[in-house]
Order: C-alpha cells, then sequence, then structure tokens
C-alpha cells in the first residue's frame, strides 16, 4: 500500500513535488484531511485554514508550471505555533488574553516561509504564552501524545510535535525558551531543533523570555531540520538580538558520507550530571545505547562534568519569570487584548482597576504565578540576592559550555528525565512541573544549540538523545544527528494513534 | 515558615498589577514559597562579581532614518490597524480612565 503523502519528510516531499509526481493541492488536500480524521483524538491545531491553504498550494502548483519555483519549501504543507503574529488572522498564544486579536503585521518568521512557497495548514497548541511543559495551561485544551493519548505531548510546544509525529503536517516551526521544542519532540518522538539564541529573528514572535526565547523548526528527521533552519536563519534589522552571523552549510552537514565511520575525528561529550541518580534507568539505557551507536560511527566519547550546569533550573527560574514579569506588562486592557472595558456586566471603577481586573481575568494561573514570581526577585530587597545573583551564575554556566566546546564538537545527553507523565500528573504542583526543565534550559542559559532526536522507546513512549553545540555551530549536531538517523529508523515509526486507528 | 507569605503575595499583586482573589493569594502563597526555597539554593554559590556587566554581546541600536515611510514600507502598520485591537478608541486615540485624580 502506497505511504499516505501526509507521511512523506520535507526532502521526499519536495522532490515528488520536482518530479511532477505530486501536486502541492494533493499534498495539502492529505494533509487537511488527516487533521479533520485525527485532530479531534489529539487537540493539535487551534486553527485550521483550508481554504486559504488550498489557495497557497494552486498558487505554487502554478509557479511550478510556469517554472518560477522558489526553492525547496514551495509547496510544502506546515504549521506554525501560534505564538507568531500572522497578519489579519488571530494569533492567540493559547490565551484568554490574546484569544480574540488579530495581528497588524507579520513576524518576520512567517514571512520567510510564506516568502520561501511553503503553505499554512493553520496554527497550532502550546502553554499558554508558551510558560509550561506539558501545554495543559493552554486555554484550548491540553494536546494529547499521538503515542498514548492519556498522556502529554510535552510542552509548550504540545501542537507542533503531535501535529509531526501524527503526520498532521510535513513540518512544524516552535519556540523554545527552556526545553519547549526538545522536551516535546522527545515525548513526541520527533526531531526538534533549538538553535542558538540570536540565529533566528525573534520580530513578531509573541514575547516570553527576551534573553531565553529562540524559534526552531520541529520536523519529521535532522535533514530536514537544516533544510527549515536555512530558510529561516539570519540576521534580520528588525530584531536587534538577531545576530550578524553567517549562515552554516547546513544541509550539506547532513551529506550522506561514504564508509561506515562517517563521524570519524568528532569529539563527544557525555554530560556526567545529566545521568544517574535524577534520571529513569530505562531512559539512561536507550541515551548510552544511542551514546555506543554513534561511537561505532566514528565519534569519540569523553565523560565531562560540568558543576555549573547543575545550578541551570535555578538560574532559569529567577531569570526567566524576571523577563516574563517584564514582558507580560504590555497586556493591560487598553491596547489590545482582554480587556474588561468590553464587557458590560463589568464597571472598572479606576484605571488600576482596567489593569489588574483584565489581567487578572485575562491570564491563567501559571502565567499570574510567573509573574509574581518575576516581580519578587527583581523588587527592592530581593533584586541582588535573586536576579543579580542568578545573571552572575549564568555567566558561569556560559563560560563552562564555551571552555566544554573548545574540547568537544558536541554535547550528549538524555532530554529529559522520563517519558511523556500522563495528563492531570503534574498540573497541581507547580515546582514538579518546573522540574521537568532540568535537562533543557542549562542551554539556554548558556546561549548554545540543542537537538533532541528519537533514539528509543520505554513503556511504548518515544524517548529523546539530546545533542548540543557551541554556539552558531549547528552543523556539528546536525552532521551527528543526521549519521544517527542513517542507520537507525526510530524517527520513521508512526505512533500508536496512526497504526490503530481506523480509517 | 514561607518564604513568601500572604501579605507578600498581595504586595506583589499590586506591583504586578493583578487582581487576586483571597482564595487564590492563599494558594499563590505556598505554590511561590516552593519554587522560592528551591531557588534559594543559588545564595550558596560562588560567583565572580561584576562579570555580568560584561556578559552582553554587543548591540546595535537600530536607529531608522528620519523620514516618512510610505504606505508601501513592509515595515509600516496602519494607525488604523492598529486601533483595530484596541477595546475602546476614537480618533486615532485609545480611550482610557482618567490617569489624573482630582485631589
Amino acid at each position: 500500500m502506497m505511504r499516505p503523502l501526509n507521511q512523506l519528510t520535507l526532502e521526499e516531499a519536495a522532490a515528488r513535488l520536482a518530479r511532477g509526481d505530486i501536486t502541492s493541492v494533493e499534498l495539502t488536500e492529505a494533509c487537511l484531511q488527516a487533521i479533520r480524521q485525527i485532530d479531534s483524538k489529539i487537540n493539535s491545531f487551534v486553527a485550521v485554514f483550508p481554504e486559504s491553504a488550498l489557495e497557497e498550494a494552486r498558487a505554487s502548483d502554478d509557479r511550478r508550471k510556469a517554472g518560477t519555483t522558489l526553492g525547496i519549501l514551495d509547496g510544502i504543507p506546515y504549521n506554525l505555533k501560534d505564538v507568531y503574529a500572522t497578519k489579519g488572522r488571530v494569533t492567540t498564544a493559547s490565551s484568554r488574553m490574546l484569544s480574540a486579536w488579530i495581528s497588524p503585521y507579520d513576524a518576520t518568521v512567517y514571512r520567510r516561509l510564506s516568502d520561501a512557497g511553503a503553505v499554512l495548514l493553520g496554527k497550532t497548541n502550546t502553554d499558554e504564552f508558551t510558560m509550561g511543559s506539558s501545554t495543559e495551561t493552554s486555554y484550548q485544551g491540553v494536546t494529547r501524545n499521538p503515542w498514548n493519548t492519556e498522556r502529554v505531548a510535552g510542552g509548550s510546544s504540545g501542537g507542533p510535535t503531535a501535529s509531526v509525529a501524527a503526520h498532521l503536517s510535513i513540518f512544524s516551526v516552535a519556540t523554545d525558551t527552556g526545553g519547549s521544542i526538545r522536551q516535546p519532540a522527545a515525548f513526541c518522538g520527533v526531531t526538534g531543533l533549538r538553535p542558538t539564541y540570536g540565529r533566528i529573528s525573534r520580530f513578531g514572535e509573541i514575547a516570553m523570555a527576551s534573553s531565553l526565547d529562540q524559534t526552531g523548526p520541529v520536523t519529521k528527521t535532522v535533514r530536514d531540520a537544516a533544510i527549515v533552519l536555512s530558510i529561516l536563519a539570519g540576521k534580520d534589522p528588525l530584531d536587534a538580538t538577531s545576530a550578524d552571523v553567517p549562515l552554516g552549510e547546513y544541509l550539506k552537514a547532513c551529506e550522506k558520507l561514504s564508509g561506515d565511520r562517517p563521524l570519524q575525528g568528532m569529539r563527544g561529550g557525555v554530560i556526567r550530571e545529566y545521568f544517574g541518580e535524577g534520571v529513569r534507568p530505562d531512559v539512561e539505557a536507550q541515551v548510552r545505547t544511542a551514546i555506543t551507536t554513534m561511537e561505532k560511527l566514528g565519534m569519540e566519547f569523553e565523560e565531562i562534568s560540568l558543576p555549573a550546569v547543575a545550578h541551570a533550573l535555578a538560574i532559569y527560574y529567577i531569570i526567566a519569570p524576571a523577563e516574563v514579569s517584564s514582558n507580560m506588562a504590555r497586556y493591560d486592557g487598553i491596547h489590545y487584548g482582554y480587556s474588561v472595558e468590553s464587557d458590560p456586566s463589568k464597571k472598572p471603577e479606576d484605571l488600576y482597576a482596567v489593569y489588574a481586573e483584565s489581567r487578572a481575568a485575562g491570564f491563567g494561573a501559571e502565567v499570574q504565578r510567573r509573574i509574581m514570581l518575576g516581580t519578587h526577585v527583581l523588587s527592592s530587597g530581593y533584586h541582588d540576592a535573586y536576579y543579580r545573583q542568578a545573571e552572575e551564575a549564568r555567566i558561569a554556566v556560559t563560560e563552562e559550555f564555551a571552555e566544554a566546546f573548545t574540547r568537544f564538537d558536541v554535547l550528549v545527553g538524555p532530554v529529559s528525565p522520563h517519558p511523556a507523565f500522563a495528563v492531570g500528573e503534574k498540573v497541581q504542583d507547580p515546582l514538579a512541573m518546573y522540574k521537568e526543565d532540568i535537562l533543557t534550559v542549562a542551554l539556554n542559559i548558556g546561549g548554545i544549540a540543542g537537538m533532541s532526536v528519537p533514539c528509543g522507546y520505554t513503556d511504548g513512549l518515544p524517548v529523546g538523545l539530546q545533542l548540543m553545540s557551541g554556539a552558531f555551530q549547528e552543523e556539528n549536531i546536525l552532521k551527528a544527528g543526521s549519521a544517527y538517523q542513517q542507520v537507525t529508523d526510530y524517527h520513521m515509526q508512526l505512533p500508536t494513534l496512526l497504526t490503530t486507528a481506523t480509517v | 515558615m514561607q518564604n513568601v507569605s500572604q501579605h507578600d503575595v498581595t504586595h506583589l499583586a499590586k506591583l504586578a498589577r493583578l487582581d487576586v482573589s483571597e482564595e487564590d493569594i492563599k494558594r499563590y502563597a505556598g505554590q511561590l514559597s516552593d519554587v522560592v526555597a528551591y531557588v534559594e539554593a543559588l545564595k550558596d554559590v560562588n560567583v565572580a562579581d561584576g562579570k555580568a556587566a560584561l556578559r552582553t554581546r554587543p548591540v546595535d541600536s537600530i536607529v531608522a532614518a528620519d523620514q516618512l515611510r510610505g504606505e508601501a514600507d513592509q515595515w509600516s502598520v496602519l494607525p488604523e490597524d492598529i486601533l483595530a485591537g484596541a477595546p475602546l478608541a476614537e480618533n486615532h486615540y485609545f480611550v482610557v480612565q482618567s490617569v489624573l485624580s482630582e485631589e
């Protein structure tokens, strides 16, 4: 039986479009059909655009007939985590605050994908304002894991990762501030790349923590991630924090090298603090097997200790809420978004009430918690003890990584101490939820790049291998990851939802 | 002993412009105390002082030329489009409750 078109990888789809085997309309229809049939079981999409998607697909097919194809992404259907401004359409950040917000401008990420001819299928679910590790704080309901729908997809990019795992889109684009691409990618068995801070523009991306946020591709393969990265990366005059660093040759880094030791000469570091106590033995076993596989491919591994990294979670949960408290101040019930002024039953008595009542009603509990935590660590009397201390400690982490990357090309470890947990299991305990990020935040704090690739299963749930590179050295993790995917097929397995679903 | 008391939460809610109910104040105090207890560990970590000031990658502020942007300029957003999102707007203004009191 022919594989359904929505199950193709980006590369396969692009090749078949180029050969004229398939049209973008057929590919897009296959994805839309899959969304209709399956998404009610996982709730990954918050908005679907069938009419405009088919229009974009037709325009792509017309360009192909006219010989004016825009490039490899032309005609490829994808989705966006609902945190990117798309002009004339609602962008909600899965919040009540922005549930009706129509953006007056486009995010750079969206514009680059449009200019490349990619077809936008819709917007996908996230924890509210990307704050969470399970997509359970979403105003639009939780996104379930296609490998076991009693489990979470992870977060905050649960929608993007679950939708790609279930083949409802060829790829997705999401954000990672403390692990929000890598952790759900690991939980859902897909590839999730979080490039170096500044690699991709943040213009039009709804800000959570401005020194930690970064966009990255969620794809079926490492090679697909390299392709999407090439389109999105680059200096943007609209984002002063975007880096003026030349692009790497990302797809070239994924070249299939001859011989059975393609990673010969690469030095890998196994992070001691990422194993042992605190990581489930079955997860550790899968990751160590993956390391052995890469050794057979020629990579040489040594253990490395990163003691500062052990403090990364505490640093993160001081700095991130501090930045959140600042970024969330723009939601004031005056300029846009939810306001009690729009509710005839409410009569705010003064300006303060407009702010305080709009924000209390417009934000969920997790967002309110982080705003108050951030306010606390920045407030007079606490600022030095918490925020300044965290900023100093952050330098130690950055320096520790920089030093490590003079001796290693890639650092490895698990993405998460355990596979996907059950829906509802951690929502009552915010600190337990924060600890979900324990193996991912160091990267955001330390200003480096990282990726999750599927490396096995436990209890029928995917396990992710985390590969990290030095700043702007994404080619190293793309090379290691793509070589790994040449000799393994975890990334090609269909989730349980698809193998047991009746069509 | 709670790191963050209910009184603290009331104070933080006011600073953050959040109208938190009595019931929620109690719950948040417990939850925030747990988190603060965890991040407190950082206090004992020996860090080199003053390096944070050296951390930031030099960022050039982008300054635009002092000229009107045409409607065709892709960076432009029309005032009408911005005000369309406002809960209360009138004649190209956002409408707000009075900022200054009569006292």
